[in-house]
Parts: structure tokens; sequence; C-alpha cells
């Protein structure tokens, strides 16, 4: 159902989505790689959005652990010391930062698909990722995302296609200037 | 003498000779200039009767020229009212169209306003969903509380069948009764872990679909808010 180029595609929407999110702090690259399954992640809790159109359904995860790492690194990104950030402030933090990478994803995928629309996030437990596959046929995919000194983050996608899926999505020098050229 | 007399004869006849051809010629002349004024003055005569006939044709020709331009005049100004009023009926339909559609872009954007009114129930989704996951994380709880309880119970079966071991002879029943609430206990933790993973599962799926239900909504209220645009531009565009 969903063509291999497609999936290529996907792969580098996320990627790019990953890289202008908060998950990578300002002036950093982020190195993202592929993960076979999610058992070598060690992560506790995962936020997840929906983007829905006609086509498919596209789940976003990304996996966390409210440890004291990730509670620094959010409050670096909000420009707070470490001990300003409490619980419900990470939990808004972490949200934001997966409404923004969603963002970003939904933004590449309207590119291609008239009408799409975007969920608002919901925090669950990591254990609730083990069922994805109840969820109906389609892509799975699971990335590991490492930058220096910053926490580790698992990104996940589930697509569920509804009609057969076929598009792709060239990166060229406008990636520099942060714009994708989509065919 | 005779020689001049003969001479002067001859020059008699010769001069007399002379004299009657130039008579005879100037008769002629005399003759056919009168002609020739007969001629110019019945020339001048056919002249001016061409001349007459011409202008009376001309005359004719004037007035046929001027009723046909009074009739062209009078089909023109009657074609220029007809066109005249068929504009005017035209504008009037096209006025009454471009209010009848401005009517109906006012009532769209007003239907469209209403539709809009449909986020307050996302935002009623969006409540029921926490109040859910709200009663999931209740039931995870609730759940964790059941699976200690039961590990208790399996250390305290196990503690009382080593009891009833002590026991000898006399524990034998209460060893049966201890192995049989050990089998319980186990069946309940299994149970336990069931639901737990069930939990699980439903978190996943209840979340999912609530999402899908407010990505698809979010979706068609893009939709309606772009068809709202293009009416409320045909609209401005119309009462322009």
């Amino acid at each position: 159902m969903i063509s291999l180029p497609a999936q290529h595609a996907l792969q580098q929407m996320v990627h790019r989505a990953i890289q202008a999110s908060p998950l990578v702090l300002e002036g950093f690259m982020a190195n993202i790689t592929d993960l076979p399954d999610l058992s070598r992640l060690g992560t506790q809790q995962v936020v997840l959005l929906t983007v829905s159109c006609y086509e498919f359904r596209l789940i976003l995860l990304i996996h966390f652990s409210p440890d004291a790492q990730t509670y620094a690194h959010f409050a670096t990104v909000n420009k707070l010391a470490p001990a300003e950030m409490e619980e419900q402030s990470f939990i808004d933090a972490i949200r934001e930062c997966a409404n923004r990478c969603c963002g970003n994803l939904n933004r590449d995928l309207a590119r291609v698909f008239t009408h799409v629309g975007m969920s608002t996030p919901n925090i669950i437990d990591r254990r609730c990722v083990d069922y994805l596959h109840k969820l109906g046929e389609g892509y799975l995919q699971h990335f590991a995302l490492q930058h220096p000194g910053g926490p580790a983050f698992g990104v996940s996608i589930c697509v569920n296609a509804f009609t057969p899926l076929d598009f792709a999505c060239e990166v060229t020098a406008a990636q520099e200037t942060g714009a994708l050229e989509l065919f | 003498m005779l020689e001049l007399l003969g001479f002067f004869a001859l020059g008699f006849v010769a001069g007399g000779a002379l004299l009657g051809w130039w008579g005879l010629r100037h008769a002629r002349a005399t003759v056919l200039a009168q002609h020739m004024q007969r001629a110019a003055v019945q020339t001048q005569h056919a002249q001016e009767q061409a001349q007459q006939a011409l202008l009376a044709d001309l005359h004719t020709l004037e007035l046929r020229l001027e009723e046909k331009q009074h009739s062209f005049d009078q089909e023109l100004d009657g074609l220029a009212s007809d066109h005249h009023a068929a504009q005017q009926q035209l504008l009037a339909q096209a006025k009454e169209l471009r209010l009848l559609a401005a009517g109906g872009c006012a009532t769209l954007s007003g239907e469209v306003a209403t539709l809009l009114g449909l986020v307050k129930t996302f935002e009623r989704w969006h409540d029921d969903m926490s109040i859910l996951i709200r009663h999931n994380r209740e039931m995870h709880d609730m759940n964790d509380d059941f699976a200690t309880i039961v590990r208790q119970m399996v250390i305290v079966t196990l503690n009382a069948s080593i009891e009833a071991a002590r026991a000898g002879e006399q524990g034998r029943g209460f060893a049966v009764v201890a192995s049989e609430m050990r089998n319980l206990a186990t069946r309940a933790e299994k149970l336990s872990n069931d639901y737990r993973a069930r939990l699980y599962e439903n978190d996943l799926i209840t979340t999912t679909t609530f999402q899908g239900l407010q990505a698809g909504g979010k979706m068609i209220m893009g939709t309606v808010i772009g068809l709202d645009l293009v009416s409320k531009k045909t609209h401005a565009i119309l009462l322009d």
C-alpha cells in the first residue's frame, strides 16, 4: 500500500521535522539512526500526535524518559534554570516540542496532500507502543536520536494507508535554507 | 498697243478670277462659320437639356436618399430603443442575480460560522478524552494495587504451605487449602498481568481513535475555512 519512494519520503520528512524541533538544541545537528525495534531505547513514556487525511493516518510518537537529563534539556530549550523546570512545565514543554515536531511534518505533508489535519498531543506509557500493530497494517519505523550531551530520544512513525500511497520527496540544495522540494 | 491691251485684259481676267476665288472662299468660310455657330448653339442647347435632366435625376436621387436616410434613422432609433430596453432588462437581471448570489454568499458565511462552532465539539471531545485517560490511569493504579495484593497473597499462601508442612499430619487439611489458595493467587496474578496489558492496549487505541477524530475534524475545519474565504471573496466581488 505504501511504496518504497513514499516510505523514503516519509523518513526524510521525519528527519527534517526532528532537526527543526526542540528535540535538538539550537546550533546542533542530531544524529538520527534507524532502529529495528525499541528494545534498546529504554525510555518510559511516549508523547504522540496524529496527522490525518483522506488517504492515510500517520501517528508520530516521541519516546522520552522524565529524568534529570531530559528535564535539563527542556529547561535549556525554554531558557530556564533546571531547578525552575517543574513537572507541569516539563509536561507542557514535551507536548509543545511534540506539537512543533509534528507541525513540521504536517507542513511538509500538506505540500503533497491537499487536506490534512493534526491532533493535539497526548502522553501515554511506553508499554502502549507494543500494541501499535493492533491499529492495522501499515508502515512502522523507529528512529534513535542522539546529540552530544543530550538525553536519549526515540521517534516512531506508524502510517496506516487507506489508498495506495506513492509520492517522492527530494532534498536539494534548498535544504540548507530549510525548504524541501516535493515532487 | 494691242499687246498692252491683251496684257491688261489678261491681268483684268486674272484679277477677276482671283477676286472670284477669294469671294468664293469667303462665302464658304462664312457659311461654315454660320454652320458651326448653329452647331454650337445646338450643342449648348443639348448640353443644357442634359444638364437639366441630370439635375432632375439628381434631385430625384436626393429625395430617395433622404427618404432612405429617414427610414434608416427610424430603423436605427427602433434598434437603439430595443437595445437599450434589452440592456436595461439584462442589467436588472444581473443586479437581481448579483443580489441573489451575494445573499447566497452571506447565507453560506453564516452557515460556515455556525459550522466553525464545531470547534466546541472538539473541545468537548478533548475533555471527554482527558476524562477517559484519567479513568484508565485510575484503572492502572487499581490494577497495580490488585497485583500487589495478589503478590502478597502468593507469599502468604507459600508461608501457609510451609506452616502446614511443619504441622505435619494435623496440618494436612490446611496444606490443601493453602495450595488451593496459591493456585488462585497465581491465576489472579496472571489475570492482573493480562488486564494490565489490555489497559495499555486500550490506552493506545483510545488515544489514537480520539486523535484520529480530532485530526479529521481539523482537516474538515481547514476545508470549511477555505470555502469561507472563497465565499467572502466572491461576496466582495459581487458587491464591488
